[in-house]
């Protein structure tokens, strides 16, 4: 591969560049994790919802919490 | 001719010398082929039963989780264990499910629930696949030749999108689901024979932490060491500023280039790939340090300007080619980024990087195609590719001012080599 020695390791300590470092590359496994759970829990209550006002019903889309159509919204599998 | 083909080989194949890489290298092409095949079964299983793409979605859900769960697990596994014994279970597991899916099929009992079921297993042993995989290449080959090695792998998973629905689907529209789940089982069971063939080894790390402490070892060992460090960091930003597109590409088809939404995201997809298979096969003809070096950099640059390229396009007949030259430059620039941690790795830490890398790219990919698809919504599709891209772009010209980038791209002093700890 490329001519790159071993390093002589850094000492280390936990720094607060560790600990961003640490969270930039777990943070946002987390984040999609909780966004994709969230979403197919309550997938099924928005997508009743849109049926039934779909159908000409009395809405009970505007019962659904906001927070529930929004994570439905950004999360592409629901 | 018979010389030339043998150059060729010779340049472009040099890893399959060996005959440990043959082996784990042919085990993963059918096992991506089985794979590939398998997503294709099951969403048209389930939307011919049930008429409903929320469905498909759910069971697409199902096998992508595992993906952000188990990479950080196996990679600590994998330091601990035989990697061997640890990828021969997952072949096994794939195999079983599998049959046991050509068995339901065959009898005329599989339901849907069992099909969300079975893609969570398949999940699980993929994703632990992956970064065991990764770690055992490395130790499988020279250094010298660890880049051809990852560009084998790389150039056989983006052709196995092709061949693994290329055989199944004339199967399942022919004969069914059955033979078609049959056929799947057939590839998993050839890769567990050929991983069953590679010799076992001792584990790669003799010591006896907690699973905690192996963990946060890894991020300690990779954070300790700025080429590691540097190399994460750098390709974190490739996949989340170049690689997070998907979810715009429908938004983009419709309002940049006049087209369906199916007619504008199949083609520039297969472009992608294409660029990608092909980039794939070029590099790992890389030989000289320079030259990975100068290809590094072209990469990372075409990655970002290549998106931009993309947003400013106004018809699919231009769209195709922006959209192929920068899936080359960034399936190129990920393999050599892994060549690159992998080299650097010790062997007692192989299996945690790896799956620092596939767990931190993998979250990082899945949060800005959500973000992405919000914001498009807003925005528009053009804005956000075009401001990504660029970001990427001077990234990049930013880490050539760096010590540690000019020694990644071959620009700055060899160091001295560590003494050992």
């Amino acid at each position: 591969m490329l001519d790159l020695q071993e390093e002589q390791p850094e000492p280390f300590r936990v720094t607060p560049g560790f600990i961003a470092f640490v969270a930039a590359m777990c943070l946002p496994l987390l984040f999609a994790v909780v966004i994709y759970t969230g979403a197919a829990i309550v997938a099924g209550d928005v997508r009743e919802a849109e049926a039934a006002q779909d159908g000409g019903v009395q809405t009970n889309i505007e019962h659904v919490d906001g927070w529930k159509k929004s994570l439905v919204g950004i999360c592409p599998l629901h | 001719m018979k010389t030339a083909l043998r150059g060729f080989f010779q340049r472009y194949g040099v890893a399959l010398q060996y005959p440990e890489f043959r082996h784990l290298w042919v085990a993963n092409a059918f096992a991506q082929a089985a794979a590939w095949g398998l997503i294709v079964i099951r969403s048209s299983i389930i939307y011919s039963e049930t008429h409903s793409s929320s469905l498909v979605g759910i069971a697409v859900f199902a096998a992508l989780i595992p993906q952000l769960i188990i990479p950080p697990i196996a990679g600590v596994l994998a330091d601990r264990m035989d990697r061997r014994t640890l990828l021969s279970w997952t072949y096994g597991v794939n195999s079983v499910q599998n049959g046991a899916l050509f068995v339901l099929a065959l009898t005329g009992v599989i339901e849907v629930w069992m099909l969300i079921a079975f893609s969570v297993l398949n999940g699980v042993a993929r994703s632990a696949q992956m970064p065991v995989s990764q770690a055992m290449s490395a130790s499988l080959v020279p250094r010298e030749h660890l880049l051809n090695a990852l560009s084998l792998s790389a150039s056989t998973q983006h052709g196995s999108r092709l061949i693994g629905p290329g055989i199944v689907t004339p199967l399942l529209a022919l004969v069914g689901a059955a033979p078609a789940f049959l056929a799947c089982t057939i590839f998993y069971l050839i890769g567990w024979y050929k991983i069953l063939q590679l010799t076992p080894r001792e584990p790669a790390s003799g010591q006896r932490e907690s699973f905690i402490d192996n963990f946060k070892g890894g991020f300690v060992y990779v954070y300790s060491r700025p080429v590691l460090r540097f190399m994460l960091v750098i390709v974190f930003l490739h996949c989340g500023l170049t690689m997070a597109f998907e979810s715009l590409l429908p938004a983009f088809s419709v309002h940049n280039l006049g087209t369906s939404e199916e007619a504008g995201i199949g083609p520039l997809l297969m472009a992608v790939g294409f660029g990608a298979f092909i980039s794939s096969v070029l590099i790992s003809g890389i030989q000289t340090s320079k030259g990975r070096g100068n290809a590094m950099i072209l990469t990372g640059v075409i990655s970002g300007l290549g998106q931009v390229a993309l947003s400013m396009t106004g018809t699919l007949y231009m769209a195709v080619p922006a959209a192929a030259l920068m899936g080359g430059a960034q399936a190129a620039f990920m393999t050599m980024g892994q060549a690159v941690t992998q080299s650097i790795a010790t062997d007692e830490f192989r299996g945690r990087v790896a799956s620092i890398n596939t767990f931190s790219l993998g979250g990082v990919m899945a949060t800005m195609n959500l973000l992405n698809g919000s914001l498009a919504d807003e925005f528009g599709a053009e804005p956000l590719l075009f401001i990504q891209g660029f970001i990427f772009f001077g990234a990049m010209v930013l880490s050539l001012f760096l010590l540690t980038g000019r020694r990644v791209y071959g620009r700055a002093p060899v160091l001295e080599p560590a003494a050992a700890a």
